[in-house]
């Protein structure tokens, strides 16, 4: 189940993916919840056997869990999370062509359409029939898959964490004989979160066997024979792991962020860094990386003349280590060691070892957005206030209109508007016993959570107003007869047949199509900093 | 806004106020400002400063066409369901080059990973006349004190319940009617034997005293 916006836009991206009538079923499960097939069928209106073909189909793309406890039927569930990284498909696609090559990028394109896959599906479906190309798309396929950018499905994939964490739960409390303290309650729960990360950490390994060891005699070298003894498994069903994925996302906001912070250079040397430890990178929740030392950073980079430009030296020649030490200690602050100072630096440099401090990045990337909301609607006046009540914490009208340096009557109509917004909020402070309003100090501070989750929200109307708006205009009846008409068999043999304005209306129509997806991209973008990047808690470090 | 900003923290204040008298409005406001109050009507589309569209660079245009083509593959293949429709129109020339409703591909069993669904899920879509098994249902605690009796017609008739539209509706009526459950003949007193003049015995004791046997 999602608030109202989340289920919109994921029934939005439903319709978008998936059609109509299966976007009909996703609202019914987004909106009321977990929902068995019978109360599907009343609540869409829908024929039982469309409901069926929905849920097959929603289910083989990851979109809907399943499960059956003792005595109900079959429960279904939709995976919001699942849902929204559906938006970032063309992204992962790109990342893995930049990382791996076309081959990968086809595969994971192929994966991607059909949810999930078993190797000899996906080069079947590639119509690869040639047994050199059959081998370099297995090789690209057993890169991706060791670097966990694949990831094996299993049944147990298939039931939503919740339902398996209240069943390993009951299943524990069964075997506490008699009535149960809340001591026993709590290891009950733990001993069920345990197996559940222990049965995640085992999937993790499955799709790689060793392969069969065919030449029992002659090793040339033993580190090749460790190296050959993996080979991706046949049998296993693989999709995309959209955690890996995002990681890079993260990695290329970070970069760009250093770029406007500092230089060019700068965010090469951040970029050198990451890519250092971008194996051992798994998934978002790692506050830092590990320690890096600094010829480690210095072998990543490939160009290291260049980086002299980035900085001004009194002198003509320096060494490439002496430019990158500078560098590292430019973006740890390292001429400011306050807490400040801590907050604005990318890295952490000491004693000679590297880390890239994700946690500080993801919060400052976080105060931007909320720093540019408040500007745009309320201009740089708002954001003196916003900066002076996320520095000072709870402030009363008066001192602010003094610090901030305003007059009451403008800081008064901007405090209502910001508060309107979820940007700031009250704290009651009452001088009585009653709460009378004349009688009570009012405080002003900013409530990170609310004022983000406000935030979050605005962000999900607008993607769902973009998309809403996609499709309207895939509606319009000039596109829609033109695009009918270039559905056509003969159509799209002879392009000739269009005529010059239908070609045009169409180049139009492709042209908005690619804007209004690019802006999707960005507003994502939006949702990435502060949905995915949050994982770490969103409270200041004072 | 400002009008906003007056009544923020008047919520009751204001009654309060002038009723104790020693009283200023809330939130450091005077009545001076009160009065000053525009009392105009905001307008409803203020003017706005809409941010400009920067063109896409390279990356961003490369990962919106893999998107979009993606969809556009989505969209032929046998994950769109569509429904198909018989439509009314006469016959055309253009039909046989426009793609028709049963070009949509359907989805097909031998693709699907069995484990991965609901058994029942499966069964249903791609054997749509199979016949019913009686499967137990276990865990509803009703079904074992009635276990004794009629446990088979229970168990069908849940079933027809719980599939609406279930083609073996047909056959399992039949076994509903016979069912020799005690209640099914004399449950429903309909009346007819209420205007017989005698009090005491008649149609309906027989049918109410039936179940005190």
């Amino acid at each position: 189940m999602a608030d109202s916006h989340t289920g919109c836009l994921c029934t939005e991206i439903v319709h978008t993916h998936f059609g109509p009538l299966t976007s009909k079923v996703a609202s019914a499960l987004l909106t009321r919840g977990r929902l068995p097939l019978s109360q599907l069928v009343v609540f869409t209106g829908l024929k039982p056997r469309t409901i069926r073909a929905s849920l097959i189909s929603l289910i083989q793309h990851n979109v809907v869990w399943h499960v059956q406890n003792a005595g109900e039927p079959e429960m279904f569930e939709v995976n919001v999370d699942e849902c929204l990284m559906r938006l970032r498909y063309g992204r992962y696609i790109l990342q893995a062509e930049k990382l791996f090559g076309k081959p990968a990028a086809e595969i994971v394109q192929v994966i991607l359409q059909h949810g999930k896959l078993v190797p000899p599906e996906m080069f079947s479906l590639l119509r690869i029939t040639d047994p050199k190309t059959l081998l370099v798309y297995k090789q690209a396929l057993h890169k991706l898959v060791a670097g966990s950018y694949l990831r094996a499905s299993t049944p147990k994939s298939h039931v939503s964490p919740k339902d398996r964490l209240i069943q390993y739960e009951i299943d524990e409390k069964k075997k506490i004989v008699g009535f149960p303290t809340a001591k026993q309650l709590r290891e009950a729960k733990e001993v069920a979160e345990a197996r559940i990360k222990q049965e995640d950490d085992e999937t993790e390994k499955v799709g790689l066997k060793r392969k069969a060891k065919e030449q029992p005699g002659h090793r040339n070298s033993k580190k090749k024979a460790v190296e050959d003894e993996t080979v991706v498994d046949d049998e296993v069903y693989f999709r995309i792991n959209c955690e890996r994925f995002n990681v890079h996302i993260r990695n290329t906001l970070m970069t760009t962020a250093a770029k406007e912070r500092f230089n060019v250079q700068a965010a090469v040397v951040l970029e050198a860094a990451i890519r250092a430890t971008e194996k051992a990178q798994l998934n978002l929740s790692d506050a830092r990386t590990d320690p890096i030392s600094v010829s480690n950073v210095m072998m990543q980079l490939s160009d290291v003349g260049e980086l002299s430009s980035g900085l001004a030296y009194p002198s003509k020649k320096v060494s490439a280590g002496t430019c990158v030490k500078d560098y590292l200690g430019m973006l740890s602050s390292a001429d400011n060691p306050t807490p400040a100072g801590k907050a604005g630096a990318f890295i952490s440099f000491g004693s000679s070892k590297v880390q890239v401090e994700f946690e500080t990045i993801s919060r400052r990337l976080r105060r931007q957005v909320l720093e540019a909301v408040t500007r745009e609607k309320h201009g740089s006046e708002g954001v003196r206030i916003l900066r002076l009540l996320l520095g000072t914490g709870k402030m009363d009208e008066k001192q602010i209109s003094k610090v901030v340096l305003m007059a009451a009557k403008d800081v008064r109509p901007l405090l209502a508007a910001m508060a309107a917004d979820s940007i700031i909020s009250t704290q009651e402070v009452p001088k009585s016993a009653d709460r009378n309003p004349t009688r009570t100090f009012y405080l002003w501070y900013v409530d990170l959570y609310k004022a983000y989750a406000a935030i979050l929200e605005d962000t999900f109307k607008t993607l769902y107003n973009i998309s809403a708006r996609r499709r309207a205009e895939r509606e319009a009846p000039e596109v829609k007869a033109v695009l009918e008409k270039s559905q056509r068999t003969d159509v799209q043999q002879d392009e000739s047949l269009l005529t010059r304005i239908e070609r045009e209306t169409l180049r139009d129509w492709e042209a908005k199509e690619q804007k209004l997806t690019v802006l999707e991209s960005r507003v994502e973008e939006l949702v990435f900093i502060l949905r995915d990047l949050a994982v770490h808690g969103i409270e200041d470090l004072d | 806004m400002s009008r906003g900003g007056g009544r923020f923290g008047g919520r009751g204040g204001g009654r309060g106020g002038f009723a104790g008298g020693a009283t200023q409005p809330p939130m450091g406001l005077t009545f001076a400002d009160l009065q000053n109050l525009s009392r105009e009507a905001t307008a409803l589309y203020p003017a706005r400063h809409l941010p400009v569209f920067t063109d896409a660079t390279e990356d961003e245009g490369r990962a919106a066409d893999l998107q979009l083509g993606l969809i556009s593959r989505l969209k032929d293949s046998q994950y769109y369901i569509v429904e198909k429709t018989r439509s009314n129109d006469l016959p055309r020339y253009s039909d046989k080059y426009r793609p028709s409703l049963t070009s949509q591909p359907a989805l097909k069993r031998k693709e699907l990973h069995a484990p991965f669904f609901p058994s029942e899920l499966l069964e249903d879509y791609f054997n749509p006349k199979r016949r019913k098994k009686t499967v137990s249902k276990s865990g509803k605690a009703r079904v074992n004190i009635d276990e004794l009796l009629a446990e088979d017609e229970e168990e069908k008739s849940d079933d027809e319940r719980s599939d609406a539209g279930s083609q073996n509706e047909a056959e399992d009526y039949d076994v509903d009617e016979e069912d020799d459950n005690d209640y099914a003949g004399n449950y429903f007193d309909n009346g007819e034997g209420d205007n017989d003049d005698d009090l005491g015995g008649g149609g309906d004791d027989g049918g109410g005293g039936g179940d005190y046997d």
